[in-house]
């Protein structure tokens, strides 16, 4: 089905929005969460959640690019379970890597005129990812939204390793330039 | 600002390109990229099916696009090749195949290309010129396992051909020939290893050629080319399984370059009775970095060549003891019997913005039987990431 078809769903109230949504992007979104997570039962449980927040949000929100759409929800969520379950414990099969991946992004962590808010740091993203090309902004996203592993974004973009290790290399240092540029 | 604020961060990209990278399915081939590294004489030589992308020529390969506004980075790529000997060719075999490894270097200059944006390619941008590199590493391996013993010299490299079949040029070492270690290293002292092997076949059969994704240098920081004295080349050969099997399994440092388009049938034939030949050598530079081996290509004289590239980019600032390794691997009874490694360099022209990805669209197999297997490692450690490249503040020049 279509997108536009299960949104129109949504609209609609019809339950098989979910089911849709669940069987087109159920295990696109998982995968994600698992690799924040970890597991695959914290993933199907924000999932749920995540479905439980499209059917709210949808009506009114009607978004133009529902696969990204889901995948931000996703992964805001299992950003937030990730961060009160590491207080608890280490998990994440990839977030951890993730992190530290950027942290060399960072000019100066410590830095009280780093302290810029999640909002400003977003934008800064934003414009930054529109500075890549198509190649290795798709790696990037794959990367650092979808949280895949660097084979598995090989395996999909039939390339090698070496080039999604590099390509990611390589935008990790634009963006640290580009964050230390911009910062306010 | 934390990683973790960066990381939800990446929220807020614009969903039209989180939807585009969901729905990427692969990557540009680009004509650089997906060329093989050969010249055009090499291409027209071959009459054998080839298991990759057609040629294209040289200029084409080295063709750089319309980054011209781009700070262009001049990068070396060295070829290290393995010559292949027969044993009628003059040379003395003390019986049967006849293993004899030699590390040397050539340097040709190479006019670079430049292609416009609408892909015409519009001549020379830049001419850089690189002095011969002469590495003295040999190695004599009798297929009997005829032991020399330690620091005996070898007679072999002197009757070396100073050219290929196909005009590729061989520069010989001539000094530093010994015998009976097992690794190799040039500039100071040249060692051999023992090896047996059976005779060799048809070299029909080892046609190959093939790019792969990594790049390395062979540059000083001040931009001169490496010279004799600058490398220092270890090589080895292993038919040890065990120890061809922990090379290709180490996780760190990274083995990028592995079994890649080589079906498990085909690896798992490589692997019965498989055998290594082994080149690294460190690079202390604080100007470039290295991708590794970017192509490999076995001509029909023989020639294996690996061509290595390198960048310059933001890396720069860093300065950084990288060491560069290179393997061959193959299904030993056969591989034909290797006489020679040569180590040539070229050069061409990059950006540190695009110029990089052009050599790095793909990798696979080479041949039924043979593959390269590429790695990088830093000394002490690495940041996790790109997994040859140290981080450490403590690096800093």
């Amino acid at each position: 089905m279509e997108d536009t078809q299960i949104i129109e769903l949504y609209f609609a109230r019809d339950e098989r929005a979910l089911t849709e949504t669940d069987r087109k992007y159920g295990g696109l979104c998982c995968s994600t969460g698992r690799q924040i997570l970890g597991s695959r039962e914290d993933a199907e449980e924000c999932w749920n959640d995540v479905m439980l927040k499209t059917w709210n949000k949808i009506p009114p929100e009607r978004p133009l690019y529902f696969a990204a759409y889901l995948v931000t929800l996703m992964r805001n969520a299992a950003l937030t379970l990730y961060e009160k379950l590491h207080a608890e414990k280490r998990g994440g099969a990839q977030t951890a890597l993730v992190l530290e991946e950027l942290e060399n992004c960072l000019t100066a962590p410590d830095d009280v005129e780093a302290q810029v808010s999640e909002a400003e740091t977003g934008e800064m993203i934003r414009r930054f990812v529109k500075t890549l090309s198509e190649d290795a902004r798709n790696i990037f996203i794959l990367r650092y939204v979808y949280m895949m592993p660097v084979k598995d974004i090989a395996e999909r973009l039939s390339i090698g390793e070496s080039k999604v290790k590099v390509s990611l290399h390589r935008s990790r240092a634009a963006l640290r330039d580009y964050l230390g540029g911009e910062r306010p | 600002m934390t990683a973790m604020t960066l990381l939800r961060a990446m929220s807020a990209i614009d969903p039209k390109d989180i939807e585009a990278a969901y729905r990427a399915k692969g990557v540009r081939m680009t004509s650089a990229a997906s060329s093989p590294v050969l010249t055009t004489e090499e291409a027209e030589t071959a009459d054998i099916p080839m298991p990759y992308p057609k040629p294209v020529s040289a200029l084409k390969r080295y063709a750089i696009g319309g980054w011209a506004a781009a700070a262009a980075c001049i990068a070396l790529v060295a070829a290290a090749g393995l010559y292949f000997r027969s044993n009628d060719d003059n040379l003395t075999t003390p019986s049967g195949s006849e293993w004899v490894v030699e590390l040397t270097g050539t340097s040709p200059a190479e006019t670079v290309p430049t292609q416009t944006e609408e892909g015409v390619f519009a001549g020379s941008a830049e001419t850089v010129t690189v002095p011969a590199v002469t590495v003295p590493a040999v190695f004599t391996a009798p297929a009997e396992a005829q032991t020399t013993g330690a620091g005996t010299e070898s007679p072999e490299m002197s009757s070396a051909p100073a050219e290929t079949d196909n005009g590729i040029p061989v520069t010989t070492a001539d000094e530093g020939i010994t015998a009976g270690a097992e690794t190799t290293t040039a500039a100071t002292t040249s060692d051999a290893y023992m090896i047996t092997t059976t005779t060799a076949e048809s070299f029909e059969s080892y046609w190959l050629r093939q790019a792969v994704d990594k790049r390395a240098l062979l540059a000083t920081s001040d931009g001169r080319p490496k010279t004799q004295q600058d490398i220092a080349i270890k090589t080895k050969i292993v038919d040890d399984p065990d120890e061809i099997r922990a090379f290709l399994e180490r996780e760190d440092p990274y083995v990028t370059f592995g079994f890649n388009g080589v079906t498990e049938t085909q690896r798992s034939m490589i692997m019965e009775n498989p055998i290594m030949i082994y080149v690294s050598w460190p690079m202390d530079d604080d100007r470039w970095i290295s991708w590794g081996v970017h192509s490999a290509v076995l001509d029909r004289s023989g020639v294996l060549h690996l061509t290595f590239s390198m960048y310059s980019g933001w890396e720069a600032e860093h300065h950084e003891t990288w060491i560069y390794e290179a393997a061959l691997i193959c299904k030993k009874d056969t591989l034909p019997a290797i006489s020679n490694i040569t180590l040539e360099i070229d050069s061409y022209e990059d950006t540190a913005d695009t110029g990089g990805e052009q050599y790095m669209e793909y990798e696979a197999s080479i041949s039924e039987y043979i593959y390269i297997s590429t790695n990088q490692t830093p000394q002490g450690g690495n940041d996790g990431s790109f997994g040859f490249m140290t981080s450490s503040p403590d690096d800093a020049p």
